[in-house]
């Protein structure tokens, strides 16, 4: 019998160059300026930061947009949670600006000792911070929760995806969508796939939404509508196969976006995965998502037949 | 002797690529660079093992033997299967100058006796690999008792403790034929046939087989599953064989979750991955039963359920969920694991059913999840305590 994969990354990773580090053209090349003037926010003043919020969870200076259009509500909220993340969340702040004029950034620091939160807070991005790590996707349910904007979207702090893809999901949202998912099945083109490839697939077919694969709110980027966020309430996003599945059960319109290649974009965690893969957590939360639905359907307690005494 | 310049034609061919292999440094450690290859390793582990099969060297092509009319088909596959073929017409002698006028069926009540007591009577627990290969040596052994006795017993022996019978649904009786044929041949206390109420096969036809039960199922509007729990409440027998009419499986595929079943395993399963391909082409159901064994702490048994015919069950699995929940197969399934009983998969024997209807199945396995979270709450074993969920408590 063949084993199971232990891991759902393919196994020829694909790097994906991003717009900040990708090559000018030929043309650009001679136009070129002096190193200072093409990339003037590198030398820029960092902006002004609340420094004793830092110390609370409530932490409200928002500076993600500036200019005239600061005073309006923003559009869209853009959530990051970050954990020891300095390597990138600037570069991906920095493309959370750039979705919408009137974007709202929110970095969620919980747990980060490298360094981050001054990034975070030099970007320009609303920052909460946590001492101690939330865990797994509870960063999103915290900064869902102090979000302003009509449409959410959620991305991590470790992977830099361009503003232009990232910009299809908020479009779709403002469209009429509710919930807009990472079009990403992961590898499955084999007989054994990964379990939390297994369990995407498995919940959206007891849903009734094979159409859907295995795209769910487990990965990230996605956004959803402020409708869909009153819909299912922002303490669901926690466990997110449990908020698609509310999504669903809401009669909101979830469907898939946009193909973004996370397995290829993740960076490999090896002492995540030596000491206790994320595995069996997302296939609890698929549980609970299923223990909820079933609940919904029909009470619990009256369906379930006592099976040794005969008869369903 | 073109037979033979073929066999010599093909050993030197394989000669030659072994040491072109090794001159490439294939074979890492003490075997690089090396043109032959030892041959022992396998004949001192079956030694070490006690092994009451094959203990010889490696196993030969079959074109070695091609043009060689008159030799036993046994030969070429193993000597342990020639041993019994030769036990088998020494017994099957033995029996005709004993019973000068003894019919087919007594040959064969004979034949199953006898080899069941030669090898429960050698070895007490017989591993895996050795409950296959049972098959074989009886083929073999059945091969001698025919040459012995100058008749053709009809069964396949098959070594088992208990009883065994078997329950098929026949919503037509168009194939019923061919898999009652087969049955047969299985050493089957009871063959019980569930009929629609409202169909009329040739009875008397079913009735000229003397082990044949024949039952008409009431209020199960089609369903497959229903039919077969009512036929299972017909039987007491240790191990129930369920088989379909739909599609004839051989009685050697049968025999063998006949084996397993009677060897300890609660439940003997056919093999649905062998004909399902990539994930992405599976059907939704194949999903389902798969994440269903899963979350049960069974991933091993990938998309195999109860359920899922031919499938054996022990009478201990019978009585723990009771019949009348095979009715839902999935929930049945999850009852079998959550129990802590012993499920095993027989690889070689294709599943041999209808395709399953999306919706059905979708509801069998909601009832089954529904059945385990409320016995084992809402994670079952995959708990959470690597979230703060006190951080979002009161919600927005």
């Amino acid at each position: 019998m063949k084993n199971r994969t232990g891991s759902d990354r393919s196994a020829r990773p694909k790097r994906v160059r991003t717009a900040f580090r990708r090559t000018p053209s030929v043309l650009a090349r001679k136009a070129r300026k002096p190193r200072t003037a093409r990339r003037p926010s590198r030398e820029k003043a960092p902006r002004p930061v609340d420094h004793a919020a830092a110390e609370s969870v409530a932490h409200a200076s928002r500076t993600g947009a500036g200019g005239e259009e600061s005073g309006r509500k923003p559009s869209v909220s853009v959530i990051i949670p970050v954990m020891n993340e300095r390597r990138t969340v600037a570069r991906v702040i920095r493309e959370a600006q750039r979705i919408h004029p009137r974007a709202e950034v929110i970095a969620v620091l919980n747990g980060s000792t490298d360094g981050s939160l001054a990034i975070a807070k030099a970007s320009g991005a609303r920052v909460l911070v946590y001492d101690r790590p939330l865990g797994h996707d509870v960063g999103r349910a915290v900064g869902a929760r102090e979000a302003t904007g009509d449409i959410l979207l959620f991305i991590d702090a470790d992977m830099v995806i361009p503003a232009a893809r990232l910009r299809e999901f908020t479009d779709a949202i403002a469209a009429g969508t509710d919930v807009a998912l990472n079009d990403y099945s992961g590898p499955r083109k084999r007989a054994v796939v990964h379990n939390v490839i297994l369990a995407k697939h498995a919940l959206n077919a007891l849903l009734g939404r094979r159409d859907l694969e295995g795209a769910s709110m487990t990965a990230v980027p996605h956004a959803i509508s402020r409708r869909a966020l009153n819909a299912i309430g922002a303490e669901a996003l926690a466990v997110p196969p449990l908020a698609m599945t509310k999504a669903l059960h809401a009669g909101m319109n979830v469907r898939r976006v946009r193909h973004v290649d996370v397995g290829s974009l993740n960076r490999i965690r090896t002492k995540r995965e030596r000491n206790g893969s994320l595995e069996p957590l997302i296939v609890g939360d698929h549980l609970e998502a299923i223990g909820w639905w079933l609940k919904r359907c029909g009470d619990i307690e009256d369906r379930a037949a006592d099976i040794g005494g005969g008869g369903t | 002797m073109r037979a033979r310049a073929l066999v010599r034609g093909a050993r030197a061919s394989v000669k030659r690529t072994r040491g072109a292999y090794a001159a490439r440094g294939g074979r890492i450690g003490k075997y690089r660079g090396r043109s032959t290859w030892p041959r022992t390793a396998g004949k001192r582990r079956a030694r070490a093992l006690g092994s009451i099969g094959r203990t010889q060297g490696a196993r030969r092509s079959v074109r070695a033997y091609a043009g060689r009319p008159g030799r036993l088909y046994a030969e070429a596959s193993d000597k342990s299967a020639v041993r019994w073929q030769r036990e088998g017409v020494m017994d099957g002698a033995a029996w005709r100058s004993d019973h000068p006028a003894g019919t087919e069926d007594e040959l064969s009540a004979y034949m199953q006796r006898t080899w069941t007591e030669k090898v429960l009577g050698r070895k007490a627990a017989l591993g895996k690999a050795e409950r296959r290969s049972l098959l074989r040596w009886g083929s073999a052994y059945a091969a001698g008792i025919g040459q012995g006795s100058g008749m053709t017993p009809r069964c396949v022996p098959i070594p088992l403790r208990g009883t065994a019978a078997a329950v098929v649904y026949a919503p037509d009786g168009e194939r019923l034929p061919a898999v009652l044929d087969e049955l047969e041949r299985l050493p089957l206390r009871e063959i019980v046939v569930v009929l629609d109420a409202a169909q009329q096969p040739a009875l008397e036809a079913l009735l000229s087989r003397p082990r044949v039960v024949i039952a008409y199922a009431r209020n199960f509007r089609g369903d497959p599953h229903k039919a077969r729990a009512e036929g299972a409440k017909l039987t007491d027998a240790d191990t129930v064989l369920f088989a379909d009419s739909a599609r004839p499986c051989s009685s050697r595929l049968l025999g063998q979750l006949l084996l397993e079943a009677d060897a300890g395993a609660e439940a003997a399963l056919s093999d649905r991955t062998v004909r399902e391909g990539s994930f992405d082409r599976r059907a939704e159901t194949s999903w389902l039963r798969e994440f269903l064994n899963v979350t049960l702490g069974r991933p091993g048994l990938r998309s195999n359920a109860i359920g899922g015919v031919p499938f054996a069950l022990s009478r201990r699995a019978l009585d723990a969920i009771g019949p009348d929940a095979l009715g839902t197969p999935a929930k049945a399934h999850a009852a079998v694991l959550l129990a802590g009983l012993e499920v095993t998969v027989c690889e070689g024997v294709p599943y041999a059913g209808e395709p399953e209807a999306a919706k059905a199945a979708a509801n069998a396995h909601e009832e089954a999840w529904r059945y385990c979270l409320t016995a084992q709450g809402d994670r079952l074993r995959f708990s959470d305590a690597k979230r703060n969920r006190k951080a979002i408590e009161g919600g927005s």
